[in-house]
Order: C-alpha cells, then structure tokens, then sequence
C-alpha cells in the first residue's frame, strides 16, 4: 500500500503580476517502508515538493492522499493533526527551542497530541534513548554539538512514532563525520520500517537512499530505484 | 495542549526575557496602583466627610447672631449680641417645619474635681440641643425640660473632660466645680471625635441654657435673653433651604432691618458645606482615576508593542511549533496568556503598590483607609482587561502565520 499518492500537484506562487510554478503536476507514489531522497538544483520544486508532503503549505490544484487519507483540502486543524500524529520533522538546522531541555524539546509533539503531563516524560526518553543520548536529556541545545542536536531533533520527530520522516538537508549544517553519524541513524529507522523522505542536493548523501527522485523546473526528470551505499 | 501547557510556555517566555516584562508590565504597575490608591483614599476621605456630616446631626441650621460689623447696626441699636431666647422661640412657632429649637451660649470655664483639674468649652444649650446634634448618651441621662426651666446646677461631660477629671473613674453623680461652682454630672456623652478643622469634639461640658448664663458664664457679659446662636432642627418634612428662607424673613422682621439693610445674623448649613468638600474631593478622585485609565492604556500599548516584538522575534518557534502540531488556538493561547501574565503580574505588584500609597496616605493624612475586596478585584479586572484587549491582536498574529512562511525566515 503506498503511504504517499499525489496526483497531478501543483503549487504556484504570484510574483506581481505573474505566477511562477514552482511545482507541475507532480504525481508521486511512495510505499511504506521505502527510502527516497529527493534531489535537484535549487528553486527546482524539491522543497517545495517536501512543504507540500510535509502538510506544511496547501497545493494550489492537485490531489494528496497520505497514509489513506486525502489531506489536500484539510484545514488549518486538521493539517495540524497531520503533522502531530503522522509525521515527523528534521530540519537542517534543527529547530530545537534553546531555552528547553533536550526532554522538553523531545515532549514538545507530544505536548500538542495532548498526552498527560506523567505519560509525557517516560516517552521522550524512550525516544532519546532510542538515538542514544537518554544521558543528556537534562541538557541544552547550547550544551550539546551539532550532531546530538540533530538526534534530539530526530528523537523529537520520532517521539510520536510517525508513519513518514521527512528530512530536509539533515546533514547540511553538519561536519561529514557526524553527517555519516546521522544518515546512520537514519538508516536505522528505515530498516525497522520507517518510511524515509529526504531533500538533498549531495550525492554521496543521496547514495544512502533506496530511490532518487531528480527535479527540474518543477517537474520530476527521473526516478529511478538504486543499489543503497553501504553505512 | 492543555490550559496549564500554555500557561508554562507564556510564563517561560517572560522569565526568558525579565528584564523586559517587568518594563513592560509598569504602565499596569502605575495604572492599578494609582486606582486602588485614589479608590482608598477617596472612598476613606468621603467616609470620613460623612461621618463628619452625621455627627453634625442632620438637618440643622446654625443661626449666629452679630455678624453685620457696624454697617447696619442702626436699625438694631440697643441690643449687643442680636439673637434672643424669643427670637428662638420665634423660629419654633412661626417657621413651619421647625422640630426644634435650641438657644446656644459658649463659654470657657475651669472645672475641678477632687485634686485634678480641666480647662475648657462650656456649652451652655437648650434641652432639644443635644439630642438635635447627633450626641449619643453613654451613661447617666442628657438635659431634659426641668433642668432648663429650673436653671439646675447639672452637666453631661464628653469623654476627654471625662478622661481628664476623673481618669477610670464613674462620674455620674460626682460633684464638680464650674468656675467654683458645684454642678452635678448627670451624663456622659459617647465619643464623636474630631471634626474637620481638628477640634476635640469630646473635650466639652454642656450645662442648661439658663443655668450657663446665670451661675457659670457670668450673666454680664450677656444680657439675659441673649444667646450667641440658635440651633434649629429642621423636621424631614420640608426642605432646609426654604425653612433657612423664612428664618431670614423672620428674624429681619423681628431685628426691624429694612429692606435693603445688612442682615445682622447669620444661618449656616454646615452639613451643605461639608458637602462641597466631598465634591472637591469627588473632582480629585475623578481625576485620579482618570490618571489611572491613561496609564492602563498606556500600559496596554507597550504590552501590545512588545507582544508584536516578541511574536516578530519568535517567528522561528511559532513556525516550528505549528509543525510538530500545535493548532492555531493552541498559539493563540499561549500569547494571549502571555499578554494575560504580564498585565496581571502588574495588576498584582500595581495592588500591593496602591495598598501602600494607601496606608501611608491615610496615616499621614489620618483618614481610615477604605479598601475592600471590590475594589481590589475591580483593578485586577481592569488589568485582566488591558491585556486581554492589548494581547489580543498580536496574539492573533501569531496565530495567523504559516508555518511554511514562519519556519523560513531566519
């Protein structure tokens, strides 16, 4: 079953009097379980493409269907749910709130899920655990280097265990070593079922996926299944 | 997210930056603490004012004689003080409303009892005087009929007379000397206190009209039927303004003053003066409290200005709350806490603050302080209301971003 189906998306933006297309008609279909890194020179849709999965922006015409369920038209709210319950996030830089632990930052989803406060704190470290860093749930961003930061982030996307990971240049603020460190941990996820998507533009990076999706002018240009790089 | 999720995160946001929310918070501090100032003084200054107005007695005019200084005295000639006991019995049975009259002759006079005495006021008054002045029996009896008709060698005492002659002792019955006469006590008056100019109300005797001027205050000075004042008690009946009218007719009448001619007496309403003191007061409150509404607007506009700095700065969490899920009630919530926390946090220090004006206010101006627990909820409700009113909308902006929008933007 495809977790991810989109049928004919398209996203325009209007720049004064003419609109651009960022995104033509794209239609996409990712199963569960698969790992795709999406790759392609920059302003050619990708993250456009990944705003749009990721629930975070509405498409301008088009069809989506994720895990099931058509979210093109949701509201606000609805959408909202979406990214609480099915999706989780990591971002190139992060995103962690400076002023909150690496526990509170990994509670923060589960906070909007409504979780009760008790049941909040044994989940998130089961999750920081899971990305080896339950030692440091006491401390900060600030506190910790730039790959803990991104596996807490990881350990916060993962904390509502999503149906889908949406990763945008995960190691684009990180050193290669700790990039490695990362993408490991990603392949990780992937091979207990998590379905990974991931924008890049580097290829040793995109190596790691089981399917390159290229993108150009809005439009994908190929996509193709490959053989996965070795961790 | 629950109430008390968004109440962290708000109060987490102005402990981040405290520096700030306290600047923040002063315009609420100096609004609220100026309302509850101006609602205890004020409320206490107009209590105090009443009470003044009450122990006065109600309805009572004040008729005094000699007050036209050497202009109109022509037509009056012969007589040094102007009012007599028949003018008083004048006013009872020919001014309609009238409950009673009193005529009213002072005196200063020494007292003695045993090895211990006193100087002070003698009231020397009319039956109908105390009771019309508000004077509250605490033991013994007041002055009745008898005592005035039979000139009686009696006197009711205030309580500082009473302090001072007889200190814990029970002077009801005890003999003292008046001017080195002996006089009974028969009564002791309840406290009334100061009254508006700091006079010790309590420090006083009151004897009957005829026994003052005849055995005490020496009958020289006066001539028999003279009396320095006229208390009248007007009855509810009718208002003081039009029995003040007739009194002037009256006694004009009965002086011979022709028209035209300067009054040689006087009618006073003191109870009407005071009252114009409440309405200066009023004025002052009025303006305090329009003090206290500016500044909470003020206070209001510099939450509002820092709530839409903090949502600017905050853009990147907004963003990012919104993609782990928060709904747009869920932002909503949060900043409008947090505008909610700053104005009542200055709603709280801006209570404690008035409190204090208040206290020190009210004891260096010797005025009891009336704040209640409306007053107190009324300047949180303000406050409450400033920063809901003043929140609202940069709340509302923070609720409105889009997440794509909001995670971009560096």
């Amino acid at each position: 079953m495809s977790l991810i189906r989109t049928k004919g998306l398209c996203k325009t933006y209007s720049l004064g009097e003419q609109s651009v297309y960022a995104l033509k008609a794209v239609d996409l279909d990712i199963a569960q379980g698969e790992y795709v890194a999406i790759m392609g020179p920059s302003g050619s849709g990708k993250s456009t493409l990944l705003n749009l999965l990721g629930c975070l922006d509405s498409p301008t015409s088009g069809e989506y269907w994720l895990n099931g369920e058509n979210v093109a038209n949701l509201d606000g709210d609805a959408l909202a749910r979406v990214r609480n319950q099915t999706i989780g996030f990591v971002f190139q830089s992060f995103n962690l709130l400076p002023r909150a632990s690496a526990l509170e930052n990994v509670m923060l989803p589960l906070m909007y899920a409504g979780v009760t406060r008790a049941n909040r704190a044994p989940r998130a470290l089961k999750a920081l655990a899971k990305v080896g860093l339950e030692e440091r749930a006491k401390h900060h961003p600030s506190q910790l280097s730039g790959g803990q930061n991104q596996r807490v982030a990881i350990a916060r996307a993962l904390v509502n265990a999503p149906k889908l990971l949406l990763a945008d240049e995960p190691t684009g603020a990180l050193d290669s070593v700790t990039g490695l460190d990362i993408l490991a941990q990603l392949d990780t996820l992937n091979s207990e079922g998590l379905t990974v998507v991931m924008v890049t533009h580097d290829e040793a990076v995109a190596a790691r996926a089981a399917r390159i999706i290229r993108f150009r002018d809005g439009e994908i240009v190929s996509d193709q299944q490959q053989q996965r790089a070795a961790a | 997210m629950s109430f008390s999720d968004a109440l962290l995160a708000a109060l987490d946001a102005l402990r981040a930056n405290l520096l700030r929310s306290m600047l923040t918070a002063l315009g609420v501090i100096i609004g609220v603490a100026s309302l509850i100032a101006m609602l205890g003084v004020g409320n206490g200054a107009t209590a105090r004012i009443d009470s003044l107005i009450s122990s006065l007695g109600s309805n009572i005019l004040t008729v005094t004689g000699g007050s036209s200084q050497g202009g109109g005295v022509r037509g009056g000639a012969g007589s040094v003080s102007t009012l007599t006991e028949e003018d008083a019995k004048a006013i009872l049975t020919q001014v309609d409303g009238v409950e009673s009259v009193s005529g009213l002759v002072n005196g200063q006079g020494q007292l003695v009892y045993a090895d211990s005495n006193w100087s002070t006021g003698i009231s020397a008054a009319g039956e109908d005087y105390l009771a019309a002045t508000a004077w509250v029996l605490q033991s013994g009896r007041l002055l009745d009929t008898q005592d005035v008709k039979g000139a009686r060698k009696v006197a009711v005492i205030g309580q500082t007379v009473a302090r001072e002659l007889f200190a814990s002792e029970d002077p009801i019955g005890k003999s003292i000397r008046i001017n080195r006469v002996p006089v009974e006590v028969v009564g002791l008056l309840e406290s009334k206190g100061q009254s508006t100019f700091g006079r010790d109300q309590d420090d006083v005797v009151f004897v009957p009209l005829s026994t003052g001027k005849r055995r005490l205050l020496g009958a020289g000075a006066i001539n028999n039927d003279a009396v320095q004042a006229i208390v009248v008690k007007g009855s509810d009946g009718r208002g003081l303004d039009l029995i003040e009218a007739d009194i002037r007719t009256l006694i004009r009448e009965r002086h011979r003053i022709p028209p035209g001619g300067t009054d040689d007496f006087d009618v006073r309403n003191f109870a009407q003066f005071l009252s114009a003191r409440t309405d200066t007061l009023r004025i002052m409150s009025t303006l305090l409290a329009i003090v206290a509404g500016i500044s909470l607007i003020v206070g209001g506009i510099g939450i509002m200005n820092i709530m839409l700095v903090s949502v600017t700065e905050r853009t990147r969490e907004i963003g990012l709350r919104l993609a782990l899920g928060a709904t747009r009630q869920a932002v909503l919530l949060q900043f409008v806490l947090e505008a909610l926390l700053l104005s009542l946090g200055g709603g709280a220090i801006g209570i404690g603050l008035g409190l204090s004006i208040a206290l020190v206010v009210s004891q260096l101006a010797d005025l009891q302080m009336a704040i209640g627990a409306g007053t107190v909820l009324l300047a949180a409700g303000f406050a409450a209301a400033t920063g809901l009113f003043f929140g609202w909308y940069p709340a509302r902006r923070a609720a409105s971003l889009r997440p794509i929008e909001a995670l971009r933007r560096d």
